[in-house]
């Protein structure tokens, strides 16, 4: 767990530091333009993570940032998990059952992507603070939950999906369909996926269950595919 | 303990890397695998890893086939073409994350096999301040630590300068007394032949004892 946990940190700081940065980031500049209007700070941290995100009336920042937010996400598990696969081999599987490594793999990403998530909504509120506005803390903490379960959830089904592109030998049009898939059926909008929340810690228990599934039957094949 | 290819065989879409090689590797010997760079030494190492699955055939470890199940070796180290250790940990703290994993060694163990490869003096210095062959030896450090009955070492002489190169020999006839198998390739012959016990070519996908 100690290797794992180390092991992603030194990949994210030295070869994802600009994502890392612009996720951290890149809400903080937006609260920072909203700031100074006359939004409740709850609106603008919704604005900020694309988190109010309304098909029939878009706006184009909280559009932008829900792309954003998803996509590097996204992009940050695949990265995380592809490299174990592909450049740590020998101090990894020799070492552990591929079972017990991604059972360690998970409980270690999953708590990255909260404390990420933790950094990113502090600075928002030390900025709406900075502003005088009235922050509602059980407001923020709600609408932090839902973040970030909608995106763990988000991650994982993605990364289920990247599994089974490398499974197929990278047959690329698997990949083109479920991502469809996922973009037509995956709520949109971040704040009204409090609804579903029940089901979607479900779906990301079956989702857990079935990547460890993948890892204890066919971590052979991920490596060699990869 | 013993090592059985049998009849193993490697594609990678229509690419024959190996083809129907079948060795007995027994404990106590050093077998090296020459070749040049491309010809599926690390192929053959990696499957040997059980990182990739034979196309056809079977690797056994002591009777039990490992190859065709998602398993891995058991008590085997190795290192496969260059170290890979965090770059802003010590030498000394990499060793102790990567024992951290199983718990089987503490740090009597570390220093040990750090004294063995002479690096001490390096034990404090960040893993990105090292050179190249500072490197390749904290990698065999990283082999050798957990004492594993089987170790696979690809290219271990890779930008080692003389005087270590001939150290890690040492050391490696002397891990062969404690009863282990020991698997070396590299594309440099003087290099194998100085230490191996048996030699293998492998070309076009053949391996052939030379």
């Amino acid at each position: 767990m100690k290797y794992l946990i180390y092991n992603d940190l030194s990949y994210l700081y030295h070869k994802k530091k600009t994502i890392l940065i612009l996720v951290i980031f890149l809400p903080l500049l937006i609260g920072l333009i909203y700031g100074k209007g006359q939004f409740l700070a709850i609106d603008i941290i919704k604005i900020c993570v694309g988190a109010d995100f309304d098909i029939n009336d878009i706006n184009v920042f909280s559009l932008l940032m829900l792309l954003f937010n998803v996509f590097s996400f996204i992009y940050l598990i695949v990265n995380v998990y592809s490299k174990d696969l592909d450049d740590s081999l020998e101090n990894i599987f020799l070492r552990v059952k591929p079972i017990k490594y991604i059972l360690k793999k998970n409980i270690c990403f999953m708590l990255s992507t909260f404390f990420i998530k933790v950094l990113q909504y502090s600075l928002m509120v030390v900025c709406l603070l900075f502003f005088q506005k009235k922050v509602i803390f059980f407001d923020i903490l709600e609408l932090f939950m839902i973040d970030v379960i909608y995106i763990l959830l988000l991650q994982y089904i993605f990364l289920a999906i990247y599994l089974i592109y490398i499974l197929v030998n990278k047959k690329l049009f698997v990949l083109i369909i479920l991502s469809l898939i996922l973009i037509i059926c995956y709520p949109k909008n971040i704040w009204n996926a409090k609804n579903y929340i029940v089901y979607m810690l479900l779906l990301l228990i079956l989702i857990h269950i079935c990547i460890n599934w993948i890892f204890d039957k066919k971590a052979k094949k991920l490596i060699e595919n990869v | 303990m013993k090592l059985e290819i049998k009849n193993l065989s490697k594609k990678f879409g229509e690419n024959i890397i190996l083809e129907d090689v079948n060795l007995t590797l027994n404990s106590g010997k050093i077998y090296g695998f020459v070749g040049r760079n491309g010809s599926g030494k690390s192929v053959l190492l990696k499957m040997i890893c059980g990182f990739y699955p034979p196309t056809e055939g079977s690797i056994l470890l002591d009777g039990v086939n490992y190859s065709e199940k998602n398993e891995f070796p058991v008590n085997t180290r190795a290192l496969i073409e260059k170290p890979k250790f965090l770059p802003d940990l010590t030498g000394y703290e990499n060793l102790e994350l990567l024992a951290s994993i199983q718990n089987k060694i503490g740090k009597k163990e570390i220093d040990e096999v750090m004294e063995k490869l002479n690096l001490v003096k390096e034990k404090d210095k960040k893993y990105s301040k090292y050179s190249l062959g500072t490197k390749q030896k904290l990698g065999i450090a990283q082999v050798l630590m957990e004492d594993p009955s089987l170790i696979i070492l690809d290219e271990p002489f890779n930008g080692v300068e003389n005087e270590t190169a001939s150290k890690i020999r040492k050391l490696l006839i002397e891990e062969k007394k404690k009863d282990k198998i020991i698997l070396i390739a590299s594309h440099i012959k003087e290099d194998i032949e100085k230490l191996a016990d048996v030699t293998y070519e492998v070309d076009g996908g053949k391996v052939k004892q030379l």
